[in-house]
């Protein structure tokens, strides 16, 4: 037989935010700032390149960092989270 | 796999995401996809996070632009939603910018109501604090009518804090609107000009924050909820000097 738990769906929403919130700010600044521009505020690069003063090429590489970092820092946190429980 | 297929890169998976390629090349690399698993589950992954990134965010993303995207942005068309959805650059760049523990601080704030005040009210002080003829629509000559029309307007006790001592002096306050509720500007000037705003707005979501502290740019704000009122205020000024400011303005309206 299956137990399960119920968590009420705000806290596990308040949970997923603080987490989400907790690894940007584990990013580096710059890698931050792209994610931020082109993931939530639908820039494109071009746009992201002017507002931000970095080359294409270095916008590109800053997005691809800061993914990678991104789910690195996502991926530890879980894991803190169910050592600590 | 074909020629063009095989020089599909880190930045062709990017681009792919973000629709940034043409139809031709989203064809190879959802082709290219299809024979590498692992790879489309890390961009699985990535789509994810912008995902997660809108479902935290986009509650804070109907604030005003900040100036830093206009001027980058500006001589072209921009669609609506951009111009909308700029706007949490605002506040969520502003903590990039700064660094340190007050900005980490501030991300874990999961409190839309304060995120969305420290906006408005540097949005505010970018707005009134340029103007000389008009800075303000009920001048400190009138303080006990401005004080008593302004408690009126915002259902709660508006207060104008005596700053004499830190070096400022009241200019005066006007109303302003805040999504279709009153909220109010009370602003004050130093004897070299530099002017500082103190934003205000009723607060009946029930919730109440500490003190906490944002910076864009050359701009920093504190800002609070308490009970029946919110709080930022505003200056270009850093920090530590704010701070002091700031402090004797919470000491002075602390219920």
């Amino acid at each position: 037989m299956e137990v399960e738990v119920a968590v009420p769906a705000a806290q596990t929403d308040r949970l997923a935010l603080r987490d989400l919130a907790a690894a940007l700010a584990q990013l580096p600044d710059d890698q931050r700032e792209m994610l931020l521009l082109v993931g939530l505020e639908g820039f494109s690069y071009r746009e992201a390149a002017r507002i931000t003063g970095a080359p294409m090429g270095t916008v590109m590489s800053r997005l691809s960092r800061g993914r990678q970092r991104l789910r690195q820092v996502m991926d530890g946190e879980i894991a803190q989270l169910r050592r600590v429980k | 796999m074909n020629a063009a297929a095989a020089r599909i890169g880190e930045d062709d998976l990017h681009a792919f995401l973000d629709g940034e390629l043409s139809p031709e090349r989203q064809a190879e690399v959802t082709a290219w996809l299809a024979a590498n698993p692992d790879e489309a589950e890390r961009l699985a992954a990535y789509r994810q996070q912008i995902a997660d990134l809108h479902e935290s965010y986009d509650a804070v993303a109907a604030e005003p632009l900040p100036p830093r995207l206009v001027a980058a942005t500006q001589g072209r068309a921009m669609s609506g939603r951009k111009l909308l959805s700029a706007a949490a650059a605002l506040v969520l760049l502003a903590a990039g910018f700064a660094g340190g523990w007050w900005s980490k601080d501030w991300l874990l704030d999961t409190s839309r109501q304060g995120v969305a005040l420290a906006a408005r009210g540097v949005s505010a002080h970018r707005v009134f604090t340029v103007e000389v003829r008009h800075p303000v629509e009920v001048a400190a000559d009138q303080e006990a009518h401005l004080v008593k029309w302004l408690t009126k307007r915002l259902g709660a006790r508006v207060r104008a804090p005596d700053l004499s001592a830190m070096g400022y002096r009241l200019v005066g306050g006007r109303l302003l609107a805040e999504a279709g509720t009153p909220a109010a500007q009370l602003m004050y000037e130093s004897a070299d000009g530099g002017r500082m705003t103190i934003y205000l707005r009723g607060n009946n979501s029930g919730e109440e924050t500490a003190f906490r502290f944002v910076a864009a740019g050359d701009i920093s704000a504190f800002y609070w909820l308490e009970e029946s009122l919110a709080y930022a205020i505003v200056a270009e000024l850093p920090r530590t000097e704010l701070l002091t400011v700031a402090h004797e303005i919470y000491r002075q309206l602390e219920p």
